[in-house]
Formats: C-alpha cells, sequence, structure tokens
C-alpha cells in the first residue's frame, strides 16, 4: 500500500509539472495568435493540472499531510529541472542561487 | 429560435416597419435613400448578397403619422464580442473563460448601419410637395430611432443595439438618442487628406515636414530597388478577382480587430455593378500581383477602403507608402480634393498629414440594469482608447466632441456642386502653412508602423508587470482558499445537507466568490508565464508559503521556531535574488 502511495505521490506531481511546462509553452508561442487557438493550445495543461488537483485531493484525504509534504517539497526543484530540459529556460546563476535558496527555506518552513 | 422577418412598432412620432430585402426592393423610395451616398442602394444589395458570416440582414422603414416614409436604415443582426478591440489583458482573460463558457462576453446584437462602411441617415428626400417636415427631418429620425430601436431589438432578440460607425456629421441629429439610454463613444475613425496639389512631388514639398519628408522618399526607393513595380487601374476586377484575393486575405489574417470579411463575390459585384464607383488598385512586381486596394471614387473624393498586401514583401519594400503614393498621384491627376481611408494603420497616416475623420458608436443595452452598467463600462472598453497613435494627431479630441467639427471654408471653393450634407470639411483641412507645425515629432520613423491593419500594441500600464502580477495571483490564490473554505463550513451547518459531496457548498455565494477568484488568479497566472521564465515564476509563487507562518506571529502572536525564522529568512534572500535582475533574467521574450 505504502509503495503505491509514493508512486501516486510521484504521479501526482509529474501531472504539476508537466502541466506547468505545457502551459507555459501554450502561452509562448512566437506569433500572436487569436484567443480561440490560444485557449486550445491551453487545454492538455490544464488537464494535467486538473489531474493533479484531483490527485492531491485524494492522497490528501487518504494520507497524513506530513507523509506526503516531502513530495510537495520536490516539485520546484522538478519544475526548475523540467523548464530547464524541455523549456531550455538559461536563467542567470544569481536566478539559480535565488531558486536554490528559496527552496531550501520553503523545505525548512514547512518541515518545522 | 428563428427571427421573426417583419413587423411593426407604433409611436407617437410615426412607425418602423422591420422588413427584409424582397420587401424593400419594391419600395420605390429606397433607390433614392442613400443616393446622395457613396455607399447607395446597390451597395447594401451587394453587401447583403455577397458578406453573409453569421449576419441577418433587415431593413427598418420609418413612417410619420401621415403613413408616408421618411427614412430607411438597414439593420443586421450579428453575435457580437463586446471585448473586441479591449486590451490585450482583458482579452486574454475572457479567452480563458471561454475555454469553458464560449458564449461569454457575445452578445447578440442589432446593428444600424453598413456592414462593410460607414453608417448614414437614410433620409428618403421628399419630391416636391411632402416637404412638411423637411427642416428637421433629421432630428425626427434621431427622435424615432430612439424610440423604436429598443423595441425592436427585442422583438428581433437581440439584447444589444449599436449604431455602427455613424459619421460625426450625424451628431446634432442623433443627440435625441442620450435621452433613450444610448451611450455614444468614438469608433475607430477613418482619416481624410486634402489633395489640392499638382502633383505628389508639390505635396511632399508643400505638406510634409523635411524629416517625413525624407522617411517617406527612403521608403519609396526601397520599395523601388527590388525592381519595377507597375500599377493597373480597373473597375471590373473579375479577370483577375483569383490573383488578388489572397492579397486582401493576407491583410485581413493579420488585423486584430476585424469585423466583416470581404468575398470574392463582394470584390466582383461592386466593380461590375457600380462601375462608375469602384476603383481596384493592383501592383505588380515581376509580372506578381503584390498590392491590391479597393477604392470608391464619389464626388470630389476618393475612398480607400481595403487594403491587400503580399506580406513578407510588403514589409521588406515598404510598399504600403508606393501604394498610397500612386493613389494619391492618381487622384491628385484627376482633380479629386479629398483621400478618404477606412480606419486603422494610423502611424504612416500620421506621417502623410491626414486628419482624421470621426465614427462614432451608440449603443444601449435593451434592459435598463445592465444598460446602466454599460454606460460605465463602454468608455473603458471602446477601442480607440488603446491606440496610442491616434493620440497623437491634431484633431483627435474631435472623437469625443460633442458636435460634429467646426466647418472651415475648404481652399479655393472650386466648383462646390456637391450636397452640402455630403461635405465631410474638417478643421485644417487646408494642407498649407497652418498644417506644418502638426506633422508628427521629427524623428518618429515611419517604417516601424508600416503595417496597415495591424493595431497599436497593448499599453504598458504597471498593472501588467508581471512580477506584480505573481503576486497578486499568489494573493488571490490564498483568497480564494479561505473563500471555499468559507463556503464549505456555511453549507456545513444547513440542515440535510449532503456534505460528503461538496456539491452543497455550490449554495454558499462564499464558493462562488472562491471559484471566481481562483479563475482570476488562474487568468494571472497564465499572463506571467508568457512574460517570465517558469522556473523563476514557480519559485516566487511558492515563496509566498512563507507568509503564513509571518503573518500567524505578526498579527496572532503565535511563535516562530528558530528554524522557521531561517528558513524564512532563506526565502527572503532568494526572492531579492530572484526579483532585482529580474529583467535581465527574461531571456527568451
Amino acid at each position: 500500500m505504502k509503495v503505491i502511495a509514493v508512486v501516486l505521490c510521484v504521479l501526482c506531481q509529474l501531472f504539476l509539472v508537466i502541466g506547468q511546462i505545457l502551459l507555459k509553452r501554450a502561452m509562448t508561442s512566437p506569433d500572436p495568435l487569436p484567443w480561440r487557438a490560444t485557449a486550445m493550445r491551453l487545454l492538455p495543461g490544464i488537464a494535467c493540472m486538473t489531474a493533479w488537483f484531483f490527485l492531491w485531493l485524494g492522497l490528501l484525504q487518504d494520507w497524513e499531510l506530513s507523509q506526503v509534504f516531502p513530495f510537495e517539497g520536490l516539485n520546484p526543484a522538478l519544475l526548475v529541472l523540467g523548464a530547464w530540459v524541455f523549456l531550455k529556460e538559461r536563467v542567470s546563476p544569481s536566478a539559480w542561487a535565488g531558486i536554490a535558496l528559496i527552496t531550501l527555506g520553503i523545505i525548512l518552513v514547512s518541515g518545522s | 429560435m428563428s427571427t421573426p422577418e417583419s413587423f411593426s412598432v407604433h409611436t407617437p412620432l410615426g412607425a418602423a416597419h422591420i422588413v427584409t430585402r424582397q420587401q424593400i426592393e419594391s419600395c420605390p423610395a429606397w433607390s433614392r435613400c442613400f443616393s446622395g451616398h457613396r455607399q447607395d442602394h446597390r451597395y447594401y444589395r451587394i453587401v447583403e448578397d455577397t458578406i453573409r458570416q453569421d449576419f441577418e440582414y433587415r431593413y427598418v422603414v420609418l413612417e410619420d403619422l401621415l403613413c408616408s416614409p421618411r427614412a430607411i436604415q438597414p439593420v443586421f443582426l450579428v453575435n457580437q464580442d463586446i471585448l473586441e478591440g479591449s486590451g490585450r489583458f482583458l482579452r486574454a482573460m475572457a479567452g480563458l473563460i471561454r475555454a469553458v463558457f464560449p458564449r461569454f462576453m457575445f452578445i447578440r446584437t442589432l446593428m444600424i448601419g453598413c456592414v462593410a462602411g460607414e453608417g448614414h441617415l437614410g433620409l428618403i428626400e421628399a419630391d416636391g410637395g411632402a416637404s412638411l417636415f423637411q427642416g428637421d427631418s433629421a432630428t425626427w429620425v434621431g427622435r424615432i430611432l430612439g424610440l423604436v430601436l429598443r423595441p425592436c431589438a427585442k422583438r428581433l432578440g437581440a439584447s444589444l443595439v449599436v449604431l455602427k460607425e455613424f459619421s460625426h456629421l450625424h451628431r446634432p441629429a442623433l443627440i435625441p438618442l442620450a435621452e433613450h439610454g444610448f451611450t455614444r463613444v468614438p469608433s475607430f475613425p477613418m482619416t481624410r487628406l486634402g489633395l489640392n496639389y499638382r502633383d505628389f512631388e508639390h505635396y511632399m514639398t508643400a505638406a510634409l515636414s523635411r524629416n517625413a519628408r525624407k522617411s517617406l522618399r527612403r521608403n519609396l526607393r526601397e520599395a523601388q530597388a527590388a525592381g519595377p513595380i507597375e500599377l493597373q487601374i480597373v473597375e471590373d476586377v473579375t479577370p483577375w478577382v483569383d490573383e488578388v484575393y489572397p492579397l486582401y486575405l493576407q491583410v485581413y489574417d493579420r488585423a486584430t480587430l476585424r469585423f466583416e470579411k470581404l468575398t470574392k463575390e463582394y470584390l466582383c459585384r461592386i466593380g461590375r455593378e457600380m462601375p462608375e464607383r469602384v476603383r481596384f488598385f493592383i501592383w505588380r512586381q515581376a509580372g506578381r500581383a503584390v498590392a491590391l486596394s479597393i477604392c470608391m471614387i464619389h464626388d470630389d473624393t476618393i475612398y480607400d477602403m481595403y487594403l491587400g498586401m503580399e506580406y513578407p514583401l510588403a514589409l521588406d519594400l515598404h510598399l504600403y507608402f508606393h501604394t498610397i503614393r500612386d493613389t494619391l498621384a492618381w487622384a491628385m491627376a484627376r482633380g479629386f480634393r479629398w483621400y478618404v481611408s477606412t480606419a486603422l494603420g494610423y502611424a504612416p497616416k500620421l506621417q502623410l498629414g491626414c486628419h482624421l475623420v470621426p465614427l462614432d458608436l451608440y449603443v444601449r443595452h435593451t434592459s435598463p440594469l445592465f444598460n446602466v452598467f454599460m454606460r460605465r463600462m463602454l468608455p473603458i472598453l471602446e477601442p480607440t482608447r488603446h491606440d496610442k497613435t491616434l493620440r497623437a494627431f491634431p484633431n483627435w479630441k474631435d472623437l469625443w466632441d460633442p458636435l460634429p467639427m467646426k466647418e472651415t471654408p475648404a481652399i479655393e471653393a472650386v466648383g462646390d456642386g456637391a450636397p452640402a450634407a455630403l461635405r465631410t470639411v474638417g478643421p485644417n483641412s487646408n494642407p498649407s502653412e497652418a498644417d506644418v507645425g502638426h506633422r508628427a515629432p521629427p524623428g518618429a520613423d515611419v517604417e516601424v508602423s508600416a503595417r496597415p491593419g495591424v493595431a497599436a500594441p497593448p499599453m504598458g500600464r504597471w498593472f501588467l508587470n508581471p512580477y506584480l502580477q505573481i503576486a497578486l495571483g499568489a494573493l488571490l490564490v490564498a483568497a480564494s482558499e479561505l473563500l471555499l473554505k468559507k463556503g464549505a463550513s456555511v453549507a456545513a451547518r444547513w440542515p440535510g445537507a449532503v456534505s460528503w459531496t461538496g456539491i452543497a457548498a455550490l449554495g454558499s455565494i462564499w464558493t462562488w466568490g472562491g471559484i471566481l477568484t481562483y479563475i482570476l488568479s488562474f487568468a494571472s497566472w497564465l499572463y506571467v508565464l508568457k512574460y517570465v521564465p517558469l522556473g523563476i515564476a514557480f519559485t516566487l509563487v511558492n515563496s509566498v508559503q512563507i507568509l503564513v507562518p509571518v503573518g500567524a506571529w505578526l498579527f496572532l502572536g503565535e511563535p516562530v521556531s528558530p528554524t522557521r525564522w531561517a528558513g524564512i529568512a532563506l526565502v527572503a534572500a532568494g526572492i531579492l535574488l530572484l526579483v532585482r535582475p529580474a529583467a535581465a533574467a527574461e531571456t527568451r521574450l
């Protein structure tokens, strides 16, 4: 049972990361599109975010917050990694440092 | 629901009969109705036949108490997007909501006027005897329109009434509309240029500032450099329509603001059926059509109505200026005195010394309640507000003035044969010395804006700063969570509520507030994504979590452990690092 929960947690975070990447991709087309086209491009991202939302809700119902929370802490790291790999986002070294500090800070605050 | 084809509305001033094309064409007065205008009854017939889209066409015959028809107004029904032309941010938000509710902010609208052209009062000129009311015929039409339009719209199933792009000359006649709940806002104006010059060279030296002239000459040279461009002018475009129609489509597809979409049949028929009024200008380079201009000529004015361009090429070659030069030269050589061109693409027209010719929209909602709201919103939603170029025109204020622009005598007043009502004489139409000071500021470059049909970029207000939007979005998420929680707890207290489904919470206004706030936060987040790298935006939005312990410490006096303080400090330092060089980090966009 525990294994299933871990798998679900990871799946859940993956939905979030993929959803956000899809949304970002939809919002940054090289040339301006009519809203209808933009809305269509947003749909897969919105679908992922919906899947994430319900999975997360389900997990919170079945498990203690403290048990699933470490996975929540994972997602900024996963997301930054995903953005780096899939969106080829190149941010400055100081921005990397900022991202690292905030992530660490959030883990400290929520873990204590 | 099918729209009633014809019916009548009776008022103390007279009656309005809504009829169809078949019925109106049997009315002898109809062919006289717009005879003084460039777009006469033939034009309305062609438009109704060839521009279908989802328009439903009708005609309103206005009869006085003696049952004689005094005016005929063409009208049509359309599902209008009321956010058309408003800022990009508003439209993006609406786009999101429409992904779920496709009809959001679309309103079935009764429009009075012409689908493809400006609106006029369709006065029927009295023939001899019936001149009883002649003096204030136009005002009578304004008053009866105010009375009948709302009931007509209701019968036709429309909830919005719009007088579309009425010439500013009708402002005095249409004043009574205000008493009937109509609000006047500017539509995108036409522009006009006086043509009292010997030729184009004379115009350039007499009317343009040194900078504008230099810039124009450079643009024209660049157009020529790629090879000679030949001009062909025809009345009937039918043999070439397959060649030139795609040019029109290219311009149409690029326009951010559009309404009517011309068809091939339209192009063919206006030339065939109104040969004395219509001219097609076709430009070719190396045998291939690269630009098209659809013009009408009437009295002493040439109207540049629609444009077509081979786009990638047009931008490289500054083709637009080439077409303008040829059109103006042609018109000057034939003694036309005014060049009027339709809306948009204002920047080059400003450089060329054009003035604005205001067009007005008169709008009301059929529900008095919504109409109150609408009156407040319209000045914010109206489209010209966001066009910065428009404000640079010397007579920009005329768009809002209560009455038509003051008439100044036209230069030299040669043979003023046209009916006085048609004169659209504006201030400073004299392109001589008084005018030279109004040119665009020196250094403003013509080529940047050489994109006719494309609206100006959205306004850059502080509110649209993406980093502010991150903060706002985070606050909205927090607010929506609070509201949803409140909604759920209220619902839980209701007797017999089926609490475990969560559906009961939908009965609470708090829940709906929470949902709305959540949608807003999502819209804000999408906007942020457009401008900020995902990694940075996501980290920042998450960092808001630290507000909770800090808030609890500040307001509730809850103690904060040293580890928490350390975490908070780290987050704060991280935010500083991220936001400070933010501009540099926006690498990709």
